[in-house]
């Protein structure tokens, strides 16, 4: 810090000491947790399954929405009846010649399709059936090893009474219980009925057949890319003895690395074509403010302060965090 | 001043990036499409980057980084993992290793099941040869077709010798090999039910061959009734018992799941017995083939006893004997890694 060209210092309202007491710290990272921290916090069910690599590292899956599995199956679906009808055609074909072999064959081939689909696809394509595929959807084991044959049948086998049997409760409840109690068959209905409904309740979403053969299907629908690093602007200015911004201990700590990584999020909207350069200035005014910004440097250029902040703030609370201090949290009230 | 992890980022993006082109190509191309080059860099690529993850996790605190990083190793792990096996080899494998070994781990399974099918058998037998009307109230009229104590003798005997369309009959069994077959996997399916399910489906279909039997042995045809269920009735049977081990298996793991949770060992006895249902599907495949073809082409009596022995042997040897060695084999290896 010393070595940069404008020095500023602020007196500051709190002493770090006073700032960086257990006491605040505690009442921050506890049930004070502020709204807007809670709210990024809670984003539906917890949605990852977590794998060990070979590395010993702890890897965070995207468990598979349940909308895009309907759809993927949907998908599959179709293409089971368009095989169906492919297959009833070359059976009409040879039944052309032989009557009875082309029914027998009709009926044999329906049945392989029928039933194998799920699993010859899965098996082929390393988990992934062309729905799967088309919605970037794949099945895995939990513990890691390779899908077996007898998992992934397992695993579909118990698609027609988690599908078919259901939809006959609800479509035509008469013709599955026909000489049931009104009581008996009101309650098979309401058993199979949850057993369709599995996936809803299950903390991984998994099917009964999920269960059964220990998988469960991983999303990578949600592309992850990698932004222009936002401190290059702060190096090059350094490297080059230009003038950056400078802050103290105290300016940085107002905020914490959750603020720290919205500014990042926002610093990397603004990287975009047709960015709202005026939320720029209200959020570079916002943060001058707090943190008491000497009125003298107040016209500094937005960009280069935004940027400036990010980069030293980065590396205050990366060093603490080094340390064992992290600071989560902004703290309150105002420098002035 | 500056993060000190933007170090990292300087020196190992040109990693990542080669990591995520070559992710990109395997995940919409397959693996085996990558070139020698791409294949030999994928996994230092993917330890290198695994290895800046575990150092971005200690000390970076941009999200951007920390997300592509997360979401990139996750990739490449899953793309990682052991491929199974080419189906062809896990056709064989299954057939030749698999399916029996699994057979002969749940033998005390299938010998409930047989007693109870047997039951069945015996009960039905024994009442409906008592008082024929029985005979309506076990066997649901659609499974009849007309072959009932109110048919004549000579009716009975052209269903056994298929006088009829050859054709239809055989478009007849496979119809009935979808439905055995879709009868067998519930039988699977529904072992967490707690095996109530299992013996009644069962016990129903002794029921059913029991009543059959009772009829034509009313009418002295008994000897010509066995040698045209047996043929393909050996294998079928057997399926249908082996679907009911199956659903017993799962029933007795559920109910004494020992030091594990009852899913999770519901979960481990699935997967064994997984194997068992699917050998028994393709069991009822080549039983609807027996029935379908060779029942309606062979009338002799005596040739179809021939058949039956023929498949029942067949079936004892396979159970018996195929994949011993290799069962062995392993177990070998499996003592040798923990010794």
């Amino acid at each position: 810090m010393s070595a940069s060209p404008t020095q500023t210092v602020v007196k500051p309202r709190f002493s770090s000491a006073e700032l960086s007491s257990v006491a605040a710290l505690q009442s921050w990272a506890g049930e004070q947790t502020p709204y807007y921290v809670r709210a990024r916090q809670r984003r539906g069910m917890a949605k990852t399954v977590e794998l060990t690599s070979a590395e010993g590292l702890r890897l965070q899956l995207e468990l598979a929405p349940l909308s895009a599995r309907f759809g993927a199956f949907l998908v599959d679906l179709l293409l089971v009846v368009l095989l169906t009808l492919l297959v009833g055609t070359v059976a009409g074909v040879v039944a052309l010649v032989s009557p009875g072999l082309g029914m027998s064959l009709a009926v044999l081939l329906v049945f392989l399709v029928r039933n194998f689909y799920f699993m010859f696809f899965e098996l082929v394509g390393r988990g992934r059936t062309p729905g799967k595929r088309r919605f970037r959807l794949r099945v895995i084991t939990r513990d890691g090893s390779p899908l077996s044959s007898e998992m992934l049948f397992v695993r579909n086998v118990t698609r027609d009474l988690e599908w078919f049997l259901p939809l006959m409760v609800l479509l035509v409840p008469d013709a599955l219980w026909p000489s049931a109690q009104g009581w008996a068959a009101l309650l098979s209905s309401v058993w199979l009925l949850g057993i369709a409904a599995l996936p809803l309740f299950t903390p991984l979403r998994q099917r009964a057949g999920d269960f059964l053969a220990n998988t469960v299907v991983v999303s990578f629908a949600e592309r992850k890319f990698l932004h222009d690093e936002l401190c290059m602007g702060t190096k090059m200015r350094l490297d080059k003895g230009r003038e950056v911004c400078v802050f103290t201990r105290e300016q940085l700590e107002v905020y914490g690395i959750f603020e720290l990584q919205v500014l990042e999020d926002v610093l990397i909207e603004s990287h975009a074509p047709g960015a709202n350069q005026q939320l720029m200035q209200r959020v570079a005014s916002r943060i001058k403010t707090k943190i008491g910004w000497p009125r003298e440097q107040w016209e500094v250029n937005t960009w280069q302060f935004l940027h400036d902040f990010y980069a030293a703030s980065r590396a205050h609370h990366e060093h603490r965090a080094s340390l064992g201090q992290r600071q989560e949290l902004k703290r309150p009230g105002l420098l002035r | 001043m500056l993060p000190p992890s933007l170090e990292l980022r300087l020196q190992r993006e040109s990693t990542w990036r080669e990591l995520e082109l070559i992710v990109n190509k395997a995940e919409y191309r397959g693996l085996e499409k990558l070139d020698s080059r791409e294949l030999a860099r994928f996994p230092l690529l993917l330890r290198t980057t695994s290895a800046s993850l575990a150092v971005a996790r200690a000390s970076c605190l941009s999200r951007d980084v920390l997300d592509y990083l997360e979401s990139l190793v996750a990739r490449a792990h899953v793309l990682s993992n052991p491929a199974p096996r080419r189906f062809g080899r896990a056709f064989v494998r299954f057939l030749s290793v698999d399916f029996a070994v699994a057979v002969r781990r749940f033998l005390p399974h299938v010998g409930l099941s047989t007693a109870i099918m047997g039951l069945g058998v015996a009960v039905a037998f024994v009442l409906t040869l008592q008082d024929p009307e029985t005979y309506y109230q076990l066997v649901p009229p659609e499974y009849a077709g007309g072959r009932d104590p109110a048919a004549s003798t000579e009716d009975l005997l052209e269903v056994l010798y298929g006088t009829g369309d050859v054709e239809e009959l055989s478009a007849f069994s496979s119809f009935l090999l979808s439905n055995n077959a879709k009868i067998g996997m519930m039988c699977f399916a529904l072992g967490f039910a707690f095996g109530i399910p299992v013996v009644y489906l069962l016990f129903t279909n002794g029921l059913i061959l029991g009543a059959f039997a009772a009829l034509y042995h009313s009418r002295g045809l008994s000897l010509e009734f066995w040698a045209w269920i047996l043929p393909h009735g050996v294998t079928e049977l057997l399926a249908v018992i082996l679907c009911g081990a199956a659903g017993l298996g799962m029933a007795q793991r559920m109910i004494f799941a020992q030091r594990e949770s009852r899913l999770h060992a519901l979960a481990r006895a699935s997967r064994e017995l997984g194997r068992v249902v699917l050998g028994a599907v393709l069991m009822f495949c080549v039983a609807a083939l027996i029935e379908g073809f060779f029942r309606q082409l062979v009338h002799d009596t005596v040739v179809r006893y021939t058949m039956v022995g023929l498949s029942a042997t067949v079936l004892l040897l396979y159970f018996g004997m195929a994949g011993r060695a290799a069962d062995a084999a392993r177990q070998g290896a499996n003592a040798g890694a923990l010794g």
